[in-house]
């Protein structure tokens, strides 16, 4: 995680919220799985950039799929979530929840 | 074999012999022989044989002659005489006659079609990008959206969904416009931060 002072809540746009609360929600999944079920939200041409950002910062973790070798297509990577990206998204889930009931965060 | 004329000569004398045979639908060996036939003769004579053949057999024999001929030589009478002498705008000022029927050409053309070196899509433009972008970049942003691209677009080709597979390239190029803008930003954005950043 690039935010090392723990003081500072890590940022999280909207996107990123969207990504880390699919990614809770199914384990692991691959970029386009993630723009499908979106309806629509996430983009194909972008996913990937905020993917790779989210991954710079430590709330996701992806690797290469291996394939057999009668597996045809290229190989894709399988995002999921890491234990940063639980924290910041319950964090921000909590945030998002008070701002809407109204309430003040303590 | 020195010149047409003896060409000429040598083929009035296989026809006596009865060769090149005319192979009927289910004689394959004879079909086999028509085939051996043609691949092993000179080549300035094959096409002029070729031609002839075509009159007397029928089209879809022609095309699966056409089909196991070697690749080269196939190519070589495909485009330079049989595709030339049966375009509809050159038919009119040929000497020779119109072909039968348009399903030889039909058959060619899937032929010269099937056996096409296929790249997957976006290939080129991988390798422009791989240039300008760092290994990880290339990694872990633009291969992922190639390898969306390829997936979707083999999908709807073994549905044999052809304008699909155009729409999905079209929309995987547009998705590749749309990571280098967004790629940019972001590394400009990188690079202004690590610079205002207090140290």
């Amino acid at each position: 995680m690039s935010a090392k002072n723990l003081d500072e809540v890590p940022t999280l746009s909207a996107k990123e919220f969207l990504i880390l609360k699919m990614l809770e929600n199914s384990g692991t999944a691959y970029g386009l799985e993630l723009v499908k079920e979106s309806g629509g939200e996430l983009k194909r041409g972008t996913i990937y950039v905020t993917l790779g950002r989210m991954e710079d910062k430590g709330l996701v973790e992806s690797d290469l799929e291996k394939l057999g070798g009668n597996e045809p297509g290229p190989a894709r990577r399988l995002y999921s979530i890491t234990g940063q990206g639980v924290r910041v998204l319950r964090v921000w889930t909590l945030m998002k929840n008070a701002w809407v009931r109204g309430l003040s965060v303590a | 074999m020195s010149d047409p004329a003896d060409f000429k000569e040598l083929r009035r004398e296989m026809r006596l012999e009865g060769l090149p045979q005319i192979p009927n639908r289910d004689d394959e060996g004879k079909f086999q022989d028509l085939v051996d036939y043609v691949n092993a003769m000179p080549e300035k004579y094959r096409d002029e044989l070729l031609r002839d053949l075509e009159d007397k057999i029928t089209p879809s024999d022609m095309g699966r002659l056409l089909r196991s001929l070697t690749p080269t030589l196939q190519l070589s009478f495909n485009y330079d005489n049989l595709v030339r002498h049966h375009s509809p705008k050159t038919q009119a000022a040929s000497s020779r006659p119109a072909p039968s029927s348009w399903a030889t050409l039909r058959n060619i053309i899937a032929s010269l079609l099937s056996r096409r070196v296929v790249r997957p899509p976006g290939s080129r433009l991988r390798l422009i990008l791989s240039w300008f972008y760092s290994k990880k970049t290339m990694e872990h942003v633009f291969n992922e959206i190639f390898a969306d691209l390829e997936i979707e677009y083999n999908e709807a080709l073994s549905h044999e969904q052809r304008v699909k597979a155009a729409w999905v390239r079209l929309r995987g190029y547009w998705s590749i416009i749309n990571a280098i803008g967004l790629q940019s930003i972001v590394s400009v954005g990188k690079k202004i931060f690590a610079f205002l950043r207090p140290t």
